[in-house]
């Protein structure tokens, strides 16, 4: 095989990376599964169409083989118990308490919904190579990422949650919002 | 007063040759569909995107910089030389 899909391989690491840990919820599991994708993808280098996408095509056989390692191991992590060491975060003590929310809502999102809106934002993806990284339609990924943040939005803006803590999380977000209003540029 | 239909033309009893073109008039007249527009995000929903995606980049850049490990790049180098 040439040595340009070899490095391809290397170049996309970090975005798988960023792809398992958005599936996986856990830093251990998401280098695993980047592992297991890339023995996955060398083995079947020969399968590669050069010239294509290959982008979406190592992030296909990623998602797959997360598929593939679920339903071996029905998965039953309780949410609550996935460790927060899974993000980083060097923020202030109110942004901090505000991420930590942002993280657990972002744990109970259903895995393609969270894969979606990482992809997205984080990757900076358009909707076409999402649907063509994942398998689906444009439709079907920008309805992904719409569901995401709306439903992120209730979770963290206290229509779903039991006071008083929501009302709290409630104000650490909306702190944010005006802070993040305020330092982006006018649209 | 024009004639009324005949039932033969399908016309319910009654119905007139004016009416039909009232009718016509009618539809004529009616405004051209607008084109439709995609509905316009709330300025609530703007700002919660804003924020949400400055946190989701908060939460997942360090791990994007973060150096490949060794055993990785090894298992790519091994089959890159055969």
């Amino acid at each position: 095989m040439s040595t340009t899909f070899h490095d391809q391989v290397i170049r996309i690491l970090p975005k798988l990376r960023i792809q398992a840990l958005a599936l996986t919820r856990n830093r251990s599991a998401a280098e695993d599964l980047v592992q297991d994708a890339v023995c996955n993808a060398l083995s079947a280098s020969s399968s590669f169409i050069p010239g294509t996408n290959f982008a979406a095509w190592m992030h296909r056989i990623l998602r797959n083989r997360f598929i593939s390692n679920l339903r071996k191991r029905r998965d039953t992590t309780d949410i609550d118990d996935v460790p927060q060491s899974a993000f980083a975060t060097e923020a202030p003590h109110e942004d901090r308490l505000a991420l930590k929310e942002l993280g657990r809502a972002m744990n109970r999102l259903p895995s393609d919904q969270r894969e979606a809106l990482v992809m997205v934002v984080v990757h900076g993806m358009s909707y076409e190579a999402l649907a063509e990284a994942t398998g689906c339609a444009v439709g079907t990924a920008k309805s992904r990422v719409f569901r995401a943040r709306r439903q992120l939005e209730a979770w963290l803006l206290g229509e779903e949650k039991p006071a008083p803590r929501a009302a709290r999380v409630t104000r650490l977000v909306e702190i944010g919002i005006a802070e993040a209003e305020a330092a982006s540029p006018a649209a | 007063m024009t004639p009324e239909l005949p039932e033969r033309f399908g016309a319910r009893s009654g119905c007139r040759w004016d009416d039909l073109g009232m009718q016509a008039q009618s539809m004529t007249d009616r405004k051209p569909k607008e084109p439709s527009r995609r509905k316009a995000k709330r300025p609530a929903d703007k700002a919660f995107d804003v924020w949400l995606n400055r946190g989701l980049h908060q939460l997942f850049d360090d791990a994007s910089h973060e150096p490949i490990p060794d055993e990785l790049l090894r298992i790519v180098e091994e089959k890159r030389n055969g």
